[in-house]
């Protein structure tokens, strides 16, 4: 499907019969992995209701063990140990053809349902899933504003609310995650730092199956009763035993969180190690550096997700008891591992997204990064400081009193990495020749919605307002305009920014538009509301709504109506596009970081020759052409200077 | 590996050992801090020892015996592999198989001694704070234990096709691995035998 | 990377009237909107802020006030420089010429670093400053009140009485007369929240946590709510407290089965 110019390449052409399309494919996987899981449970549902007493239910058993046989088969039916076995025991290394045919070569579209290597199919693949979840998670939202929009308990009874609530945020903090660093971390980061491909491209088709397989897994809740612990998962409530629903969401995490190290790994490499010659990294461009941070933070802080979600399934299957006070363990260990991850956590999904915006302002006013070294700084003091705050989401839990302060005094201070954030992108926009088109609307949005998230997350951050307002409607309003306000948006910005390079199609721009405008205002209004909500002493997690909170509840709901009419434009507009939407241009916007350089559809080894960079690709407004050997580009002009015009 | 490059295209060697270098130190920092949120968690859960519960009468830790012979055939599988890797890195040397014989056989019996260790646990439900602790740790290394085997059995496999020659990187990363592992486990089991 | 990228000026230029004229525009536009920002705030937060009725929730309040007076022209001022930017710098279709190649001066990003370092430490103080009052507050005539929570109600006892509230709905507490929470859970981990005393603590199993100290000074019907996530019916787990006189209060003891 893409266009190549390896005349010297060796192909194999085969014509490709059903069978070796299916076998190994998705197809092939899914139908391995689903009879492997059957047979697994009925094999442990019978050794655990012989062996294990009577009063010890083994649902949670025979669930971890469907869970484990169905990644596990999935994998093998989908080719994934093909490529392990042969590493230990091929005779020879992959020749070139075969090197080829694993990144899809002459496979057509039937590639992106294959475990096909080629970083720019796996990009497309997360793109994809995110969109899925996305869909699936804001059907969640809906249900749940549909729900809180009058008082007492109107479509859902208690049990299957709280599922859909606790699922909706799970589903949700998995797919803001993945929303930049999967789709743009794997298509766009390569090219722009002058690779053909990522570090490791079979570990990279590794860590996208390992999130498709899952996506079953917490949609299997729904089958096995459901899960009431929110989406933090706390134990003891975790621990009680009620269904098998809540072992979905720890296997859930547990297979997300081995998928996310590898993505990370796989990243982190790739930027250490595979720039072109020339890409220092002082000329990284820094959606590259927002996508290192975010995934060096999350490489970090899985761990200890992990870990206490397997410390649960080991308190659910084999009745241990880290959590459970009457034999010695303790809700407290649940909080601090799983808040030590969940701080970091956050951060991982908003600073690509704040990487992105500055990237897509630089493009759409025309003028370089003002402070690429600020910008840099920035993020990575909001890294480092992000990695010490997670007693800020733990002041009224009873656990650490003398530490409140130590905590405020560092969540106070990443306000000071964030403001420095705010001066570049508002001082990149000033004075340029400022492009509104879609992206750059979405760019906007990330800026004053972040603003409102921020300052918010201040009266949570000082302990005397976060004694009236913690566990409230306010602290979801909060992170809901960092994650969604800043996260979404900018995942929409880089959505409408580089599908012209991925999918070689120009998205409606008037539909665009109308998307925009129904999401930030529909956005805007129904989290305002819920500030307002929180503010009137709205719990969290309300399945039912009291008298003081129905208008604020009723208002927001009624917002709640644009952002679910924005995902069907936003939809419309996709799939209108994809089926007979404009060829788009190889440099649609302007750009000047490397991947608009090379002809769309990208080229399955990128670059022709590999690029030697000279300078930051940020040279706009450059008037002195570099002489040779001169090194970066001076980026001239002071503030209150207006650069001589060079004839 | 390179996965992605045609005949024209090729990797830089230094590369290939950079990228190998790089994903293994990560991996390994990654499986570091999972070792330390077990060790953290369970110092945690000693400390507070909620409602004195923490440990009582009639709690006991895995056999001293059985994990001390576990942990000293890890010692000798890591030297083993120490003798092995150190010619099987030098370029145009494949070192001598036996010791990587060795490493893996005493590494498999090992990883079926941990394994044997955590399934004659027969703790009573409900299991205590310090029990579960001893449990996870048990289990936590014969996972490892288990993985580094197979790791190795790969290996030998690339050996005994001769593609180990000029992948010098691959003995040099995967001797990394091997230590974190063997290091890693007898730090656990220490600490689960004598800070518990 | 070096600092001749950063801020040089290209020789032989000269400054414009541009830059400042848009400059002072935009500053003056911002001082405006904040001060109507704040003017508004004002009006507008009896009806929005929570309403409390203790000492504590009073002070909570104030920098709760004190917060939003702060963030309002720290918000628009990036509200007024984008929308500045976009009013004034807007070029209609794909632009033909690039934008001047701006970098912040050294005095700027001090400047910059300077006030939002200064803004974070005084929110440090002031909020270490209320938070040690609050946590060192003392008196000898402290009415102890134990919590238990379990799914899915609340259980009070007033230990220095012998009372309970033996499943009533509705506690009640004496008005002007300094209370304090010692709260504890049976089963999971629920929220202890009375808003409008300002008041809020996890309830965990095997385990007391104290709320601060606080004076109830108004008499009326207050709601506890709980705050944390407990399973099926977390969101019914409501309370009733009443801050009555000291007389119906004692009245209230006795009808509870305790002695005064």
């Amino acid at each position: 499907m893409s266009s190549t110019t390896e005349s010297t390449a060796v192909t194999v052409d085969k014509r490709p019969n059903l069978i070796s399309r299916l076998i190994p494919s998705v197809v092939s996987g899914i139908v391995l992995g689903v009879i492997g899981a059957a047979i697994v449970g009925l094999i442990v549902n019978k050794i655990t209701t012989a062996y294990s007493p009577d009063t010890v239910p083994n649902d949670n058993a025979v669930a971890a063990s469907a869970f484990i046989a169905w990644v596990f088969f999935f994998m093998i039916g989908i080719g994934a140990f093909n490529g392990v076995f042969e590493w230990g025991f091929s005779r020879h290394e992959p020749t070139p053809a075969e090197e080829m045919h694993m990144a899809g070569k002459g496979q057509g579209l039937w590639r992106y349902f294959r475990y096909t290597t080629d970083h720019k199919v796996v990009g497309v693949q997360y793109l994809a899933t995110t969109l899925a979840l996305f869909f699936v998670g804001s059907l969640g939202a809906f249900s749940i504003r549909l729900e809180q929009s009058r008082p007492g308990a109107l479509f859902f009874n208690p049990s299957t609310y709280n599922t859909i609530v606790s699922a909706h945020g799970i589903i949700m903090i998995v797919a803001t995650i993945i929303m930049i660093t999967g789709p743009v971390g794997n298509f766009v980061v390569p090219i722009m730092i002058g690779a053909r491909d990522m570090a490791f491209p079979r570990l990279n088709a590794l860590s996208y199956w390992l999130l498709f397989v899952d996506v079953p897994v917490i949609l299997s809740t729904f089958f096995l009763g459901g899960f009431q612990t929110g989406w933090f998962g706390y134990a003891p409530i975790a621990d009680q035993q009620l269904t098998p629903g809540q072992t979905s969401y720890d296997f859930f995490i547990i297979i997300f969180a081995i998928s996310t190290t590898i993505a990370a790994m796989n990243i982190m490499t790739t930027v250490l190690v595979m720039r072109t010659r020339g890409m220092t990294w002082g000329r990284l461009p820094v959606t590259v550096w927002g996508v290192l941070f975010s995934v060096a933070l999350g490489l970090m802080a899985f761990p200890f997700f992990l870990m206490v979600q397997v410390m649960v399934v080991l308190d659910r299957v084999y009745q241990t008891s880290f959590f459970l006070a009457a034999s010695g363990g303790s809700n407290f260990l649940y909080e601090h591992l799983f808040w030590f991850f969940g701080h970091p956590e956050v951060y991982v999904i908003v600073l690509p997204s704040l990487a992105v915006a500055a990237e897509i302002a630089v493009v759409f006013a025309r003028k370089p990064v003002f402070g690429y070294r600020l910008i840099i700084a920035s993020m990575l003091g909001i890294s480092i400081l992000s990695v010490i705050v997670w007693g800020h989401h733990l002041y009224t839990s009873g656990s650490q009193d003398p530490l409140n302060i130590p905590f405020m005094l560092d969540t106070e201070l990443i306000s000071i990495p964030t403001g420095i954030f705010f001066l570049a992108l508002v001082g990149t926009f000033w004075r340029g020749k400022i492009w509104v088109t879609v992206p750059t609307l979405f760019v906007f949005a990330v800026l004053v919605n972040f603003v409102i998230g921020g300052i918010t997350g201040v009266y949570l951050a000082d302990l005397p307002t976060d004694e009236l307002l913690h566990g409230g409607m306010f602290v979801t309003a909060h992170f809901h305009f960092t994650l969604v306000g800043a996260g979404v948006f900018g995942f929409f910005a880089s959505f409408y920014y580089w599908f012209p390079k991925m999918v070689g199609k120009r998205l409606n721009p008037m539909l665009g538009q109308l998307h925009f405008w129904l999401f930030e205002i529909g956005f805007v209004g129904t989290f305002l509301f819920l500030f307002i909500a929180g503010l009137q002493g709205e719990p969290r997690w309300s399945a039912n709504i009291a008298a003081p909170f129905v208008t604020a509840n009723t208002v927001a709901s009624l917002f709640a109506i644009l952002i679910a009419v924005s995902v069907f434009v936003a939809i419309y507009n996709v799939v209108y596009t994809l089926a007979r939407g404009e060829a788009a241009e190889a440099n649609e916007w302007g750009g000047k970081t490397l991947e608009w350089t090379v002809p769309t559809p990208v080229p399955l080894e990128n670059f022709e020759e590999l690029p030697v960079v000279t300078s930051l690709p940020y040279s706009y407004g450059e008037l002195v052409p570099a002489t040779e050997g001169s090194g970066p580009v001076t980026e001239g002009g002071v503030e209150g200077v207006q650069p001589q015009i060079e004839s | 590996m390179s996965t992605s490059l045609e005949q024209v295209y090729e990797l830089e060697p230094r590369i290939k050992v950079a990228r190998a270098r790089a994903g293994v130190l990560l991996l390994i920092i990654s499986d570091a801090l999972a070792v330390i949120a077990v060790i953290a968690g369970s110092q945690y859960l000693q400390a507070l020892n909620t409602e004195g519960q923490y440990r009582v009468a009639g709690d006991y830790a895995p056999s001293f015996v059985a994990g001390l012979l576990v942990m000293i055939g890890l010692l000798l599988s890591g030297v083993a592999y120490y003798l092995w890797g150190r010619r099987a890195s030098k370029a145009g040397e494949t070192g001598q198989t036996l010791f990587l014989l060795l490493s893996l056989l005493i590494m498999l019996v090992a990883a079926v001694g941990e394994t044997w260790i955590g399934a004659t646990l027969r703790y009573g439900v409900p299991i205590q704070a310090f029990e579960s602790i001893h449990l996870l740790i048990t289990w936590f290394t014969a996972v490892h234990l288990w993985l580094a085997a197979i790791i190795g059995i790969l290996l030998f496999g690339r050996i005994l096709r001769g593609r180990i020659a000029g992948h010098e990187f691959v003995a040099e990363v995967s001797s990394w691995w091997w230590y974190y592992t063997v290091v890693a486990s007898i730090l656990l089991w220490l600490f689960a035998t004598y800070l518990t | 990377m070096s600092d001749a990228n950063i801020e040089g000026s290209t020789p032989g230029a000269s400054p414009t009237p541009e830059e400042p004229r848009h400059l002072r525009r935009a500053i003056i536009a911002w001082i405006v909107v904040s001060v109507i920002g704040i003017v508004i705030w004002l009006l507008v937060t009896p009806y929005i802020a929570p309403a409390t009725s203790s000492n504590l929730g009073s002070s909570q309040i104030l920098t709760f006030n004190v917060l939003t007076v702060l963030a309002i022209p720290v918000a628009m001022f990036v509200f007024v420089f984008l929308a500045y930017s976009l009013i004034n710098f807007r070029v209609k279709d794909r632009p033909t010429e690039d934008g001047p190649p701006l970098q912040p001066r050294p005095s700027l990003q001090i400047g910059w670093l300077g006030i939002t370092g200064a803004l974070c430490l005084f929110l440090f103080i002031w909020g270490s400053f209320f938070y040690y009052q609050e946590t060192s507050a003392a008196s000898n005539n402290t009415l102890a009140v134990n919590v238990t929570a379990q799914q899915w109600q609340w259980t009070f006892d007033y230990p220095q009485y012998g009372a309970s509230s033996q499943g009533a709905q509705v506690i009640e507490l004496p008005v002007n007369r300094p209370v304090q929470f010692y709260v504890t859970s049976k089963d999971v981990l629920h929220g202890f929240s009375i808003l409008a005393f300002g008041v809020r603590v996890d309830a965990n199993p095997g385990y007391v946590t104290t709320t601060s100290q606080f004076i109830p000074t108004q008499t009326g019907s207050y709601a506890v709510r709980c705050v944390e996530m407990c399973g099926l019916y977390h969101s019914y787990m409501w309370e009733a407290v009443k801050v009555v006189s000291a007389t119906e209060f004692n009245a209230w003891i006795a009808s509870q089965g305790g002695h005064l």
